[in-house]
């Protein structure tokens, strides 16, 4: 059995939340000694489905529960929250190739979350929002 | 987040350090809109202090660049980090930005 490093953390739907969150990633990807690449990947996906819960919750006071797995070589980030179902994987992804005059900065997010990490999964279970993301510390996720 | 800022040959360096996400990026977007407010147009944005950018922020430099052909300006970007350089590109902004290779080549790019 490889070994498996769990971190917790409960926080409010929030900037405060997020801040709090993104803190507390980073230093478990510090001392998990994750590789920059795979922490900063899981920093970008994680302040995008944060500010999002953050936005689209009803109240600043739902609370949300995050969880850092580490099991051998593989990392996966949950995040749970009781807001109404949203699933931000159904957002329309962006459009990244026209000029700066049609450029609308919406939907950048979420795509940036689809393509940075190996896998996204969105369910809707017993009331609650769970978004499952994993990757690998050998993967390439933007390897072509 | 501390933003260092130096004034060269007219170009204006701005220096962010640590992160540029939806906790900071309205603090970077402050600071470039009062340089614009203040009249720079020659914008160069140091990349070497940040660890990473996500959404949030390429909204930032998105309104940068806006701004930046609005006033007829400059703007280059440079010292990025492979995981910066990846969201760039992912978000499709490369297209959109001068990013020079050193600090010299922005700021010749920046004065040009």
């Amino acid at each position: 059995m490889p070994e498996v490093n769990v971190h917790r953390v409960t926080v409010t739907a929030s900037i405060g939340g997020v801040r709090q969150t993104l803190n507390e990633f980073d230093q478990f990807g510090r001392a998990q000694a994750l590789p920059d690449d795979l922490r900063r990947r899981f920093l970008v996906a994680l302040d995008e489905v944060l500010s999002n819960v953050a936005r689209h919750g009803e109240s600043s006071e739902i609370p949300v529960q995050v969880s850092f797995k580490l099991a051998g070589d593989r990392l996966t980030v949950t995040v749970e929250d009781e807001a109404p179902p949203f699933n931000p994987l159904e957002v329309a992804p962006a459009d990244t190739s026209s000029a700066l005059d049609q450029r609308k900065p919406g939907g950048v997010g979420i795509e940036l979350v689809r393509t940075l990490l190996e896998s996204v999964r969105y369910e809707h279970t017993g009331g609650r929002n769970r978004l499952t993301m994993t990757d690998r510390i050998s993967s390439h996720a933007n390897e072509s | 987040m501390t933003i260092n800022e130096a004034h060269e040959a007219g170009v204006v360096v701005v220096s962010p350090q640590g992160r540029i996400d939806s906790t900071t990026s309205a603090i970077l977007e402050r600071h470039l809109q009062g340089l614009a407010a203040a009249g720079e147009t020659r914008v160069v944005v140091d990349f070497s202090g940040v660890d990473y950018i996500s959404s949030a922020g390429l909204r930032v430099m998105l309104a940068l660049a806006k701004r930046g052909r609005d006033q007829k300006g400059r703007v280059a970007l440079f010292g990025m980090n492979d995981s910066v350089r990846q969201v760039f590109e992912l978000a499709g902004f490369v297209a959109l930005f001068t990013i020079a290779a050193t600090r010299t080549d922005a700021l010749h790019s920046a004065m040009a």
